[in-house]
């Protein structure tokens, strides 16, 4: 088990990361979810062992990081977040060479790096020099790199930042299966759908606060449990707005030009109650969307900003 | 160990396979050796290199006193000057302005034409004792010809030059020392040179690879920072020594420089890499930036070269200038492995290989205070 307690960073005046603590259980795929400076990478970094915290402590199994430094990092596994391969040596030699670093020799060494180059996918490419591979190919064996000693929980800073869909859905797959055979991992993004999509357990960060913390349907649940519905519509909603209020008492209804939204609990007897009373203006609908409680709402519930301004995800 | 050596192999292969820095390691010395040559060779072809200052009073005034300063003056090794008194003399010495001074007794000349042995006082301060040695030979070697010579004109054998009112020549130095040509001065010089730049280059290299994510995963391992430092220092050392070798191979056959004695090139060569990879990890460790770096070995280096006489002769400038240049590992290889290309006794060997040492030692040291910090 991996306690991270109370963890503080300051630089200078700015508070990085303040009071942040977390309890990760073998199996978990645990969520450190936050924008852009939220500190999550400031929170990684005193996890690994990179940097020492002002306050908190980190313990692995009961034993402190600070007072068992090698215990503990011998049972990590970083990824980080850019490229840390050489890149003029193979696949095969990049594994060899961190396996050693990490104290990993012989026979085992030879297990290990089968099963990463497994792992990554890359086994036909062993022999290759990490140089000629496609950005996908080095971040799986950059992934791959942070498996070398078999770390009892692998932790990984944002991978998926600034590479195509194609390669990050193989990560995310990655990580999932790893996770699904036992492997526990601690996973940062800005992306919640990246979170939602693997994760059990989370934080959320904002400020270096901790302002969410728990498993995932609780942490939804702080949005209030509402769901979000917009339509698109042939003509304009305005002389039906009255009628759209009384069908949807509970829910305040905004309206633009051809469209209406609204939040509520049970989206499927709201929708149709709004078609219904659309229809009476002859009004249709186009698309309706409904994006059910996330979170995205739960971080917007908590602190009234979206948690990336637009983008893709 | 074995993750010192891990880290030193993944360096160097990675190093090894990029033939790019390999060229810049290895042949772009090799041509900038040949380029500098044309353009600096008016000032180290041909022209003699004033290599000992030597002052000379002659109390004696007679013919083989005359003669003698004439010889040594004739010799391109010396740069000689006269003192009107023995003090005057004594003080230039003490002063640092010549390096050795030559005391020519009244009645010399007396002496040894009468088949004596003349009593020529050489004198030096013990850290010159290497060219006082020097002086000394020219002088034995000037007088046993003297007296040759007027033996033979007692016995009434015509002395063909000294006939002819020539001075007397010696060509050949004393045995055991060879004058300094313009070429070897010219092959150490770019040696010591191209070797600092490149430690401070590799220092480069170091600061890049600590802000990389590289760096990050080494600082997660159970890795102690000596262990990464002492990983850096022998990548640099091989690194140095292969350039080294490169350098002195075409240096001593194409150039046609003069070498010292093998173990004292070495002792030396290795002490100067030592300063030099030490130099580079204390860069590589207290500079952040890249920029920074490279503006040290752009400007840095340049000035270290000019000051440490891989510019111009170091002998034709002023003594305060000489003298610092003897701090600096680059100024203090370069006579070092002149002096021992001239065949210089082992203990000014020694001395220059503590200095450099010493030097690797500190670097280490302040190298060593500071971790290496996860930006
Ligand atoms: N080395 C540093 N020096 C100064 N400020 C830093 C440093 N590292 C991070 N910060 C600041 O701390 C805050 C948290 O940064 P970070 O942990 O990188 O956030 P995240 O990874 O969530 O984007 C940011 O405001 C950032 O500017
Ligand atoms: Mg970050």
């Amino acid at each position: 088990m991996l306690e991270v307690r109370d963890l503080r960073k300051t630089y200078g005046s700015h508070v990085a990361v303040d009071g942040v603590s977390f309890t990760v259980s073998p199996g978990d795929a645990f969520g450190l979810l936050g924008p852009n400076g939220a500190g999550k990478s400031t929170t990684i970094a005193m996890v690994s062992g990179l940097i020492q915290p002002d306050s908190g402590e980190v313990l692995l199994q009961g034993h402190s990081l600070r007072a068992h430094p090698r215990f503990v990092k011998q049972r990590l596994g970083l990824v980080p977040q850019h490229i840390a391969l050489h890149e003029r040596l193979t696949a095969e030699e990049n594994l060899r060479y961190w396996g050693q670093v990490y104290g990993v020799h012989g026979a085992r060494l030879r297990d290990n790096v089968e099963w990463c180059l497994r792992v990554a996918g890359l086994t036909d490419h062993r022999k290759q020099r990490v140089e000629r591979f496609s950005g996908g190919m080095k971040r799986r064996l950059n992934i791959a790199v942070g498996l070398i000693h078999r770390p009892e929980v692998l932790i990984m800073d944002e991978p998926t930042v600034g590479i195509d869909a194609q390669s990050r859905n193989h990560i995310l797959d990655t990580v999932r299966e790893l996770n699904r055979d036992g492997m526990t991992v601690i996973y940062t993004s800005h992306y919640m759908q990246e979170v939602e999509y693997l994760c059990n357990r989370l934080a959320i960060l904002d400020h270096g606060r901790m302002i969410a913390y728990g498993a995932l349907d609780d942490v939804r649940l702080l949005a209030g449990g509402l769901s979000t519905v917009r339509m698109d519509l042939d003509g304009d909603p305005a002389p039906a707005l009255d009628a759209l209020q009384q069908a949807l008492p509970a829910e305040r209804v905004e309206a633009g030009e051809g469209r209406i939204s609204f939040h509520v609990r049970d989206p499927g007897p709201a929708v149709g109650k709004a078609v219904l009373a659309l229809s009476q203006y002859g009004i249709a609908p186009l698309r309706i969307d409904i994006e059910r409680p996330n979170l995205e709402a739960a971080f917007l519930q908590l602190t009234g900003r979206r948690l990336r301004d637009g983008g893709d995800a | 160990m074995r993750v010192v050596w891990a880290m030193v192999w993944a360096q160097l292969l990675d190093l090894l396979r990029d033939r790019k820095a390999l060229l810049l390691i290895l042949a772009m010395p090799l041509v900038l050796t040949a380029i500098l040559g044309f353009a600096l060779n008016g000032l180290f072809a041909g022209k003699p290199l004033p290599v000992v200052r030597v002052v000379v009073h002659d109390a004696d005034g007679g013919a083989y006193a005359q003669q003698l300063t004439a010889f040594l003056k004739g010799q391109s090794l010396f740069r000689v000057s006269e003192a009107a008194s023995a003090e005057s003399a004594r003080q230039a010495l003490a002063s640092g302005q010549a390096d050795v001074a030559l005391e020519i007794p009244h009645g010399a000349s007396g002496v040894i034409d009468h088949g004596g042995s003349a009593q020529v006082n050489v004198e030096a301060p013990v850290q010159q004792a290497f060219r006082q040695g020097l002086v000394q030979q020219y002088v034995d070697g000037f007088g046993s010809r003297w007296s040759a010579v007027s033996t033979a004109i007692r016995d009434g054998l015509p002395p063909a030059s000294a006939a002819a009112g020539e001075p007397l020549q010696i060509r050949e130095a004393a045995s055991g020392t060879r004058p300094l040509n313009a070429k070897t001065y010219y092959a150490y010089a770019m040696m010591a040179m191209f070797l600092l730049l490149h430690a401070v280059q590799r220092a480069g290299v170091l600061v890049r690879i600590r802000q990389s994510d590289q760096f990050k995963r080494i600082a997660a391992g159970p890795v102690s920072t000596s262990a990464v430092a002492v990983g850096d220092l022998i990548s640099t050392l091989f690194v140095l020594a292969a350039q080294c070798l490169v350098l002195f191979a075409a240096y001593r056959w194409i150039l046609g420089a003069d070498t010292g004695p093998p173990l004292q090139m070495g002792v030396l060569t290795g002490s100067y890499l030592f300063a030099l990879a030490g130099l580079s990890l204390v860069i590589g460790r207290w500079v952040r930036s890249e920029a920074v770096v490279d503006g040290l070995a752009g400007i840095g280096v340049n000035v270290m070269a000019v000051l440490g006489g891989s510019m111009y002769p170091v002998y034709g400038f002023p003594d305060w200038v000489q003298r610092l240049a003897q701090f600096l590992p680059n100024g203090r290889i370069l006579k070092a492995w002149l002096d021992s290309a001239m065949g210089v006794s082992w203990h000014e060997v020694w001395v220059a290989a503590v200095y450099l040492l010493a030097v690797a030692l500190v670097c280490l040291l302040a190298a060593a205070v500071r971790r290496p910090a996860v930006a």
